[in-house]
This record gives structure tokens, sequence and C-alpha cells, in this order.
């Protein structure tokens, strides 16, 4: 069920609908006066809650205000801010408003201005609204004020048009009048309403309308209101007639049966209530919602919003980390395949003792052969050799040769030193060859040359 | 401070604090992952060796190429008087009168932990030989059994036994049961 609220001052107002499409019907509808209004209402939200799914509240009238504006063609972000500017001038710092761009007006000169309808709601009002649904298991998901939700029922009803249109309920001990001129709200003011004045020529009421409806056509000297609406358990015929012949406008019946079916068994009708009914909170320009809730939500949205990164950057962790788990997990049972591999070739070797020292053996063993027939090659006449050696160091094979050149003299000694250090160093089979020791005795000369295998 | 910032502050460092240690924890793993990829290819390598060493060693097997082992005895005094004699012999066989020295068994350390073998180290010192030819035929001829030449010198003295041509060598032996 939708619950629609309107705190029309003295009294708290409230009807129960229930849709089903894009039908309403009033389920219920009943009115709070009398000292305690506050328990009352706490007591009966108490009672209704789990049949209440949504909430939609409209403010006392002297707590808000309606005004049209008309600024410079400014862009939105510059706009609002000489709204507001001008909102404070005019109504002070306690308010919380909205706005409606209405369109463009001609201004002075070529200039185009905008008209924009500005609604307003005093924070401490929101506040106390909102308080009064603390206990609530549902709140309220919209607040406006009761000129706004009128305006949302008026124009489903198709009455709103560019003929100004004052619209009455009446309902003791209050009185309000709105006057309508198309999308604009031009004119709210509560009347106070005395029981029991038979006479309505001269009812303090009648007049009060009046010298509003004459406020008006002082206000706007060009339009007249000629249309008048009339509504609530205070209204008598001889009101609206003596109105209606004062004023020359003419009387529109209230019939909301064409929007609301079960308007015939409910008891009151509480105009601004329906018109809340038909607000769409989503398109509504004129919702307002108390700082402390807004803040709330800001909170609940941050909180929603950290948690989500939170658990997004720890689920990308986990699967960070469970991916390299899993990686290092498949290495380690591929590098066990790949160890077990090698323990069942190793024990293969073991059976073959034999074969491995044969290996071995062919393996590291140089070509002795080759290398005796190379260093008989790579000795010239007139050198004698005096040492060979060829010693295994790790897996390289070093060698030393020892001997004495005798030439005819000292310097065809050296030279025949020189032949044998070139040959070892033109043989394929040595490398590294150098010679370390070169000395005369005499005519001949003795020389030490180490080397290595190259094998 | 609103309670917007407090709770913002409050789950940034949250988010930093998990960041840092899932960073922190993954890195370990890619450290771990890099080091196990390392010896997973030490590991392949030594597969492939191992492989291709058990593939060389069937085909040695398959093809007869077998060393002829000296007989042993039981004992290990007994085993060096017997290499001495055979050494002795088999060098007076290709005509050469040489100084044989046998060292004690040991375990070799020229071959992986994978096969069993010792070694006997020899010395060898042969004081005249005719000519190279003699020579070759002997190393030719140490290729028929589990010998390794560890240093040979003609005429040099870095082997300790007497002699013109001095061999060092090993031989190689498959302990028993192994």
């Amino acid at each position: 069920m939708l619950l629609c609220v309107d705190f029309a001052g003295k009294k708290i107002k409230i009807i129960g609908v229930e849709r089903e499409e894009k039908k309403f019907k009033v389920v219920t509808a009943l009115e709070f006066d009398g000292s305690d209004l506050a328990l009352s209402f706490g007591e009966y939200l108490k009672s209704t809650s789990v049949d209440v799914d949504e909430i939609r509240v409209s403010g006392a009238l002297e707590n808000t205000f309606h005004k049209i504006f008309i600024l410079p063609d400014l862009k939105k972000k510059m706009l609002k801010s000489a709204l507001e500017t001008e909102v404070i001038k005019t109504f002070g710092n306690d308010y919380q408003f909205r706005y409606q761009d209405l369109g463009e007006v001609p201004g002075p000169g070529n200039k185009v201005n905008r008209k924009v309808m500005a609604v307003g709601i005093k924070r401490n009002n929101l506040e106390e609204l909102s308080q009064m649904f603390a206990d609530s298991r549902t709140k309220p998901n919209i607040y406006t004020t009761y000129p706004a939700a009128l305006q949302a029922l008026l124009e489903k009803m198709g009455i709103l048009s560019e003929e100004p249109l004052a619209f009455m309920e009446l309902d003791h001990p209050t009185g309000r009048i709105i006057v309508f001129k198309g999308k604009e709200i031009r004119l709210t003011r509560e009347l106070p309403l005395a029981e029991g004045e038979k006479d309505p020529e001269s009812s303090a009421l009648t007049k009060d309308i009046y010298r509003t409806l004459l406020f008006y056509n002082d206000t706007y000297p060009e339009e007249r209101v000629s249309r008048l609406m009339f509504t609530g358990n205070s209204t008598t015929s001889e009101t609206m007639q003596n109105l209606s012949q004062k004023t020359g406008a003419e009387i529109i019946p209230f019939d909301p049966e064409t929007v609301f079916q079960g308007m015939k068994e409910i008891p009151h009708i509480h105009p601004g209530c329906l018109g809340l009914a038909l607000l769409n909170p989503d398109r509504c320009s004129f919702g307002f919602m108390p700082f402390s809730v807004q803040e709330k939500r800001k909170i609940k949205k941050t909180l929603t919003l950290s948690t989500c990164a939170f658990f997004g950057v720890l689920l990308i962790l986990a699967l960070g980390i469970s991916r390299f788990s899993l990686d290092l997990r498949n290495l380690s049972a591929f590098h066990g395949g790949i160890k077990g591999e090698i323990k069942m070739k190793e024990d293969r070797l073991k059976e073959m003792p034999l074969e491995f020292v044969s290996q071995s053996i062919e393996t590291s063993q140089p070509p002795w052969s080759e290398i005796l027939l190379e260093l008989a090659a790579v000795v010239p006449p007139g050198v004698a050799l005096e040492t060979f050696t060829l010693k295994k160091v790790k897996r390289a094979w070093r060698g030393e040769v020892t001997g004495v050149a005798d030439g005819t003299d000292e310097i065809n000694s050296l030279l025949l030193v020189e032949e044998v250090q070139n040959n070892f160093v033109q043989s394929p089979l040595f490398g590294g060859v150098k010679l370390t020791e070169r000395e005369l005795q005499g005519k001949q000369v003795a020389f030490k040359i180490i080397y290595q295998l190259d094998i | 401070m609103g309670k917007e910032k407090i709770i913002l502050i409050g789950f940034g460092f949250l988010i930093l604090l998990f960041a840092f240690l899932g960073i922190k924890r993954i890195k370990s793993l890619n450290g771990q992952i890099a080091e196990q990829k390392e010896h997973v290819a030490k590991s392949y390598q030594r597969l492939e060796y191992v492989k291709d060493l058990e593939k060389s060693l069937e085909e040695r097997r398959m093809s007869g190429r077998v060393l002829v082992e000296i007989p042993r005895a039981q004992d290990l005094v007994a085993n060096k008087v017997l290499m001495k004699k055979f050494m002795k012999s088999f060098l007076l066989r290709l005509g050469l009168e040489a100084e044989v020295k046998v060292e004690n068994e040991r375990k070799s350390k020229d071959f992986p932990d994978v096969v069993m073998v010792n070694e006997v180290p020899l010395k060898i010192g042969i004081k005249n030989y005719s000519s190279y030819e003699q020579v070759m035929k002997m190393l030719a001829e140490f290729k028929n059994f589990p010998f390794t030449v560890e240093i040979l010198t003609i005429g040099g003295t870095d082997v300790a036994v007497p002699g013109n041509l001095r061999v060092q060598l090993k031989y190689y032996v498959i302990p028993e049961g192994s």
C-alpha cells in the first residue's frame, strides 16, 4: 500500500492507495487532529507498517515557499547559483529548495530571460517530518509541498491551463488557497477558519479569500482568476456562490473520481494526499530529502561502494594468488614427475656400471697414437725433445715438452725453437701453446713449451 | 571529519593493506615459480642427459663392446699382488720391462653417484722402449681393459716411479654386489 501523508498544519491527513498498473484505488482515508498529533500518528504508523510499502509526505504550507523568478539566460550551474542567491535574499538561508525551468521569457531589449519556479521547504521542518518516521519500518521516499502535490493531481485531472485557477481546500480549523496558472504555482496562502459562520456575505473566510484574489489581481494586473475550485468539509454552497458572484469566476467542481477509484467509500477527501499518490518520485521536480536522510544515504552508498571495492580488490588478489599457487603446484608436480623419471633412469644406469666405465674411458682418453705421431711431426731436424708429458687436469689434458735446439749458431737455434713453437701452434691437436722457457746454452737453445689438447 | 571520509579512509587503508599483503604474496609466489622453473629446467636437462646416457649404454651393451675385467680375489692385499702380477706380465707380453706400483683401492670420484665404481691407482715405470710404436701399442692395449691414463711422461718425473716412460693409470673396479 502507498501511504500519502499531508501535514496540513493542525491536522495530519492520510490516504492509503493500492496501485494496479495505472489504476489507483483509495483504500483508506483518515485524519488526525487534536493536541497529541505526533503520538497518534506514530501509533497508527506502527499498526499499519506491515501493509505499507511506500510513504510520501507533504509538509505544512506555512513552512514552504513557491516563487517564480525571472533570471538571466545562464548556463545550468550559473543559473542555479544565481537562483540560490535570489532565494537566500528573499527567504533567508533556512530553506532547502528545488527549481523547475519554465522556459524562456523575453527580457529588456533583445535579451532573453528564463522563468524559473523555485519551491522550498524549511530544513528544520524536513528534519522534523523525517523524525516522525524514525520508528517506521518504511521511510518516506519523497517529501514535497502541498501545492506541488496538488499540482500533480490537477494536472492529471486535466484542469490546469493558462487560465488562472484558484483552488481552495476549506477544512476547519484551517483552509488553503493556491492559485495555479499553467505549470506555475502563483500564490499560496493559509486561511484561518472560524467555525459556524452562517452569514456567507459577511464571513471572514469569504472576505479573506476575496482579498487574496484581489491581491493576485494587483500582482498580475493583466490577469484575473477566472476559475474557482472548492473542496473540504468547511466548504458551503453559499461561500462558493458568494465568491463566484463577487469575482465573476466560474466554479469548477472537484471530482477526483476520474483518476481514483473508491472515492465514494471513503469518509474524507484529501486532495494533497491524492496528488502525492500521483507523483513520480524519479521525475518529480520538487521532491525533497532531509539532509540527515541524504547523509545516511550517502554514507550507505559510500559504505556499499567501499565494501564492493574492498571485496573486488580482495577477489582479484585471491584469484591472482590462487592462480599463482596453482601454477606453482603444477610446476612442482611436473618437477616431481621429471625427478621420478630421472630416478628410474638412474636405477637403470646402476645396472650397467661396466658399460658406464667403458663409455667414460672412451670419451675421456685422448687419441694417443695420433698425439705421438703429431709430436714426431712437429719436431724438425736439429731439435731433440728431452721430455714429453701429458697430464689429465680435471677434464682437460695439459702437457709440456722440453728440448734442445741445436742450430749451426745461436740464431739458427733460436729460429729452430721458433719453428717448433709455430708447428705446435699450427697443429690441430694442440692449443694454448706457450713458449715458457728459452735459454741459450752456448750455440744451443734449451726450451720449454706448454700446451693443452684440443679434443 | 565526516563519517563518509572516515569510511573512505578506513576502507582505503584496508584496501591498501590487503593489496600490499596480496602483492607481496604474489611476488613471493612468482619468485618461487621462477625458482621452480629453474629447477625444472635443470632437472629436464639432467633427464635428457640421463636418457642419452642410457641409450648410449644400451647401445654399447647390445654391440658387445665389453671391457675385460682382471680376475680378483676376496682379499685386498691379494688383489694388489694379483694386479701387480697382471700388469707386469701384460707389459712383458708387449716387450716392455716395467716397474709397477699398485696403490689401495678406493671409491672413484670420476663417476656420478648413480654407479658405484672403485679405482685402483697404478704407476708404471718403463726403463726402455724401442719405438713410439711400442708405446702406442701399449696404450691401445690399455683400451681393452678398464684402465684410464692420468699422466703419461717420457723423460719427465711427474710420476713417482723410476723409468724413462712413466704412466699413471687408474684401474676401475665394479664392486661386487653393486
